[in-house]
């Protein structure tokens, strides 16, 4: 399998590394972003920081819930973090279903002149997360989707006077 | 999450009681700001304030709510935190509403009843 069974975090590594498990269901996700919150407070990245971190995840993980895992609720979700340097490296691994195409949308600009009627309530996902990040990389292992993201920090992104 | 609806003279304000507006909360969010909404004054006020985070999945839920008020109505939003504004600016949707620094600013100092400007 792609991600042994949900167990919470295991605490290895603390200083860099934050690694979870939890089942594909939204309140799951919302309840592991607020452990990752947490986490990336105590190693020192900035609010700025947390939050770009906290959104790409968030839209990663709600894909995960709506389409790779649409047919299999609550399948076991692996998410492990890595803080190098300047960026956070997050590879995210399930075992729904693959992405159509073999890779990642592509995410479109909406257009927001358009009619009241017609402006989009959805579709806003990988734009974000590609707006967010500056690599991604998916396959497809066997039944496991692997979806890494690099998100660079920047130099707001880590709270003043850490070490980083 | 709960909603809370206050009306001030030609306004109606909708306050969003939750720390976070996103994807576990957000078809609850739309079912209960159309109850909310029964009957609102022409101007609709959504106050996000104590909101710390929004996902694309709380965005689509406010554009949505927006379309159901119809035309018969002005939105609005006030009290967006930097991380919720900025889902607002990446995805262009800032353009689309008008966004207040909090609902006092919206208002007039006063409270007042027909204080109205546009972003």
């Amino acid at each position: 399998m792609c991600a042994e069974p949900p167990d919470g975090i295991e605490r290895e590594d603390r200083a860099r590394a934050i690694r979870l498990g939890f089942p594909a269901v939204s309140r799951e996700v919302t309840r592991s972003l607020r452990r990752v919150r947490r986490r990336l407070a105590e190693m020192g990245l900035s609010d700025a920081g947390i939050e770009r971190v906290e959104l790409v995840l968030a839209e990663a993980l709600n894909n995960v819930v709506e389409h790779a895992c649409a047919q299999c609720q609550g399948a076991p979700v692996r998410v492990d973090i890595r803080h190098e340097g300047g960026h956070l490296d997050c590879l995210i691994r399930d075992s729904g279903a693959p992405m159509p195409g073999a890779e990642p949308p592509k995410g479109h600009k909406a257009d927001p002149s358009v009619a009241r009627d017609s402006l989009p309530e959805g579709g806003f996902g990988w734009m974000l997360i590609r707006s967010l990040t500056d690599e991604i990389s998916y396959r497809r292992a066997g039944l496991c989707n692997h979806l890494s993201l690099r998100i660079p920090l920047g130099a707001h992104g880590m709270a003043a006077g850490s070490t980083g | 999450m709960e909603l809370e609806r206050q009306d001030q003279g030609q306004a109606t304000v909708i306050r969003l009681r939750a720390d976070r507006l996103d994807a576990a909360i957000a078809v609850r969010f739309k079912e209960g700001f159309r109850e909310a909404a029964k009957g609102a004054k022409r101007r609709v006020l959504l106050d996000l304030t104590g909101i710390d985070f929004m996902d694309s999945s709380g965005l689509g839920a406010v554009v949505a709510v927006y379309k159901l008020l119809g035309s018969d109505h002005d939105f609005e939003l006030a009290g967006l935190s930097p991380g919720v504004d900025r889902v607002f600016r990446l995805t262009r949707m800032d353009s689309v509403f008008a966004i207040h620094d909090s609902v006092a600013a919206a208002l007039g100092s006063d409270g007042g009843t027909d204080v109205r400007r546009t972003a």
